[in-house]
């Protein structure tokens, strides 16, 4: 989908079009849903703000405005979407209880070799994953499917850039250990 | 062998991605509703006139009859329509402000004004036009306020020459009796007129002191051709209460109505004894 091919869709969406939404939704929904996803990494609480994400789109069809690149605008709608519904879970989870955990230092103990220092080139996508900690994998996850700055990612999760970027390249160690030389 | 990282991973993201059509419909849908909801919620009375005006200029109305009500759907559409009348809160609505306004006019704006009128009346000394400021002043108000306030001017102007007729008076009898009997007399007059005042003094320094004043008593003996009037004489010319009268002996005990100064007592028993009808003077004291 083009932009001019987006912006008619958004018009008809501002005139109560439904099926010029449901266009956009088969064409970005799956992207979308990763974006969001990669912020979240929760798969129903993604799906959750996704469907939020295609209303706020309907209601805000009368506002867009064309030629502003129709996929960095959604994009950008559903990585602030996502970082709010971030934030507002960071906020629940502290109601419930401080947490404990202390990332930053168990990145700079665990500095010695682990299995994934072996190289294992026949692991799949999903094996190669698991092998990452939750940390690395939420600075992963937003860099590469929410493509989101270094900058951004450290003030979505209110660390310093420096342990985002010491979380990312240890991340990337381990996934090249798995084979992958790209896409970082 | 090289491998995207980033393209199977976003890859296999959208593979797994739920289909969420469903609930973007559903909360569409929910949305519509609040819409209409609320549009509803904002126009109810402007709905419920139109409805009325409607209803008593377009009789359309569709009669129930049993003829069209063979077959239950017949008689279902019929119902249908047929144009509801509600049962609007509005008409009372209209009515009560113009009953309330009457109901104001009528009991409260009387009360209000006669009460003004009292506490003016009361009150003659205080400017009228200036109690109640004349933005809010009817008519009538206004009126009533004038007329009060020149019946105050009428009574006043009365006192003063009731007042001023009776100052003359008194002054014109001293004169007489001073041309008639000379000098001795208006000062017996003078004795006279006081009591009046006097009396006025007593009852205050009674009310402020708790005392009574002390009068001169003294007993009269007179002869026996007394004038009838000649209480009314002691009385009046020479400001005495008659206290006895003895008729065998031609006795008076009398006393003074007022507190008298030694010069004052001696000049009433000097006129006292230049009356012809008293024949003896005997002074009892003071009480």
């Amino acid at each position: 989908m083009n932009d001019e091919r987006f912006a008619e869709c958004m018009k008809a969406m501002s005139e109560g079009n439904r099926d010029a939404l449901r266009e956009i939704y088969e064409e970005y929904h799956s992207w979308l849903y990763s974006v969001v996803y990669g912020v979240l990494q929760q798969k129903e609480r993604a799906e959750d703000v996704s469907a939020d994400l295609f209303l706020r789109i309907w209601n805000s069809a009368s506002n867009f405005k064309a030629g502003t690149g129709h996929r960095g605008y959604l994009a950008t709608i559903a990585r602030n979407m996502a970082i709010d519904e971030l934030r507002k879970r960071k906020r629940e989870v502290y109601l419930d209880g401080p947490d404990t955990e202390d990332d930053t230092e168990t990145d700079i103990a665990d500095d010695t070799p682990g299995p994934e220092a072996e190289t294992v080139q026949n692991l799949s996508i999903q094996q190669a994953l698991e092998r990452l900690k939750p940390a690395e994998r939420e600075v992963v996850n937003m860099k590469v499917l929410s493509e989101m700055t270094f900058q951004e990612i450290s003030d979505t999760l209110g660390i310093p850039m420096g342990t985002v970027t010491w979380r990312y390249q240890a991340a990337i160690k381990k996934l090249r250990s798995c084979g992958y030389e790209q896409g970082f | 062998m090289s491998r995207d990282f980033e393209s199977e991973y976003q890859q296999l993201i959208r593979d797994e991605a739920p289909d969420f059509w469903g609930a973007i419909e559903a909360k569409l849908d929910a949305q519509e509703k609040a819409k209409t909801f609320e549009t509803v919620l904002e126009q109810p009375a402007v709905t419920a006139v139109q409805e009325n005006t409607a209803a008593a200029t377009e009789p359309a109305v569709i009669p129930f009859s049993a003829a069209q009500a063979d077959t239950p759907a017949a008689a279902e559409e019929t119902m249908l329509n047929r144009p509801v009348r509600k049962k609007s809160p509005v008409r009372w609505q209209l009515f009560a402000l113009p009953a309330a306004a009457v109901l104001c006019a009528a009991l409260i704006l009387p009360v209000m004004l006669h009460s003004r009128n009292a506490m003016e009346t009361s009150a003659p000394d205080m400017a009228a036009g200036s109690a109640v400021p004349q933005s809010l002043m009817t008519d009538g108000a206004l009126y009533t306020a004038e007329a009060n306030f020149e019946e105050a001017a009428e009574a006043a102007t009365d006192a003063e020459e009731s007042s001023g007729e009776r100052q003359k008076n008194a002054k014109n009898s001293t004169r007489e009796e001073t041309t008639t009997d000379g000098a001795v007399v208006e000062e017996e007059s003078v004795v006279a007129l006081q009591p009046a005042a006097g009396e006025e003094k007593d009852d205050e320094n009674a009310e402020t002191d708790g005392e009574l004043p002390s009068s001169l008593i003294l007993n009269l003996r007179v002869s026996g051709d007394v004038p009838e009037d000649f209480k009314e004489i002691l009385q009046e010319e020479y400001g005495l209460e008659i206290i006895t009268y003895d008729k065998k002996t031609h006795e008076y005990s009398v006393r003074s109505v007022r507190e008298l100064n030694p010069e004052e007592e001696e000049a009433l028993e000097k006129a006292l004894s230049e009356n012809p009808y008293v024949e003896e003077i005997r002074r009892e004291g003071k009480e």
